[in-house]
């Protein structure tokens, strides 16, 4: 029996099916070529890596004009050699004697960002529920990228590497 | 004269895809960013689209330029169109200020209005372009 010709193929119906067949032809190369692209392409970030995780914020979601605290919870001498402006030391091996010196700065009003090294450090996630526990803060937030996508980001920093 | 008209419009549509994918697929970690930025969608659903998006807009633009499988090509950048403008309209409603990722992170259009009036424009121009083409197959099958 001879395979149906396109006249008899054409009729509405089997155009559609048709077009609906070069669709799916159409997605699934898109798909093997996105596959390609995620293995070739350096800027393509692995799956799960730009996550945010609970209580987590990105920087460019702050807003400028809330009134903010920021909080550093690497080691001592990270933090001497370069931190952001203004920000105050409270890490999880000094939490108890060092959140004193947040306490002297907090209004009670302001946002606080914490942040320690680099995306997936849990040192700053610990302290920032502390903050939240013990003092009362409100709206404390922890910097997805950490201190790495903080000096990418143009915010006044200072310490030994700064002067 | 309206032959050459729709046909300079169907290269100005492709380049536009294709550009728009190229930039997108270039830079895939700033697309999902900006797709989470909307918060519409969940992350998985983010790193999907941040990766196909942009493969689909090109391979359609492509498709539209080489006028092979040109009708279903249109078919689908009319879907994507609409969502997107969809997309659009619901954060214009909130009041949302971001960055519509349309152009990765080279944008040349700027402002939610301008966005969603240039992609209304390029819907219509690809609905008249999917319905030539569907009828030059329609004329084509007849013939054999």
């Amino acid at each position: 029996m001879s395979r149906p010709n396109n006249r008899q193929r054409s009729g509405q119906g089997g155009y559609i099916e048709r077009i609906c067949y070069q669709i799916i032809v159409i997605i699934g190369i898109s798909i093997l070529c996105a596959g390609a692209n995620m293995m070739v392409n350096p800027l393509s970030p692995r799956y799960g890596s730009g996550e945010l995780r609970e209580g987590e914020t990105k920087l460019a979601d702050i807003p400028n004009t809330v009134p903010t605290l920021w909080v550093d919870a690497r080691n001592q001498v990270d933090y001497d050699e370069g931190h952001v402006k203004g920000a105050v030391l409270v890490n999880e091996s000094l939490y108890y004697i060092q959140i004193a010196n947040f306490l002297q700065v907090f209004n009670g009003s302001q946002t606080v960002l914490v942040y320690c090294t680099s995306e997936g450090c849990d040192a700053a996630h610990w302290v920032a529920e502390r903050i939240r526990k013990e003092t009362g803060a409100k709206d404390v937030r922890v910097i997805f990228g950490g201190w790495e996508s903080i000096q990418k980001s143009g915010i006044r920093l200072e310490g030994k590497a700064y002067r | 004269m309206k032959s050459l008209f729709l046909f300079i419009i169907r290269l100005a549509i492709a380049a536009l895809f294709i550009y728009a994918g190229a930039v997108k697929a270039a830079d895939p970690g700033h697309f999902i960013a900006q797709i989470q930025s909307f918060h519409l969608v969940a992350y998985s659903t983010a790193y999907f689209v941040a990766h196909v998006l942009p493969m689909m807009e090109i391979l359609c633009g492509l498709l539209l330029l080489t006028m092979k499988y040109s009708c279903a090509a249109s078919v689908i950048l009319i879907v994507l169109t609409g969502v997107f403008i969809g997309v659009l309209s619901v954060l214009k409603a909130t009041g949302a200020d971001m960055d519509c990722g349309c152009f990765g992170a080279w944008s040349l259009v700027k402002g939610y209005t301008n966005h969603i009036v240039m992609n209304a424009s390029i819907i219509v121009l690809l609905v008249i372009h999917a319905f030539r083409s569907a009828k030059l197959q329609f004329l084509l099958d007849e013939k054999d």
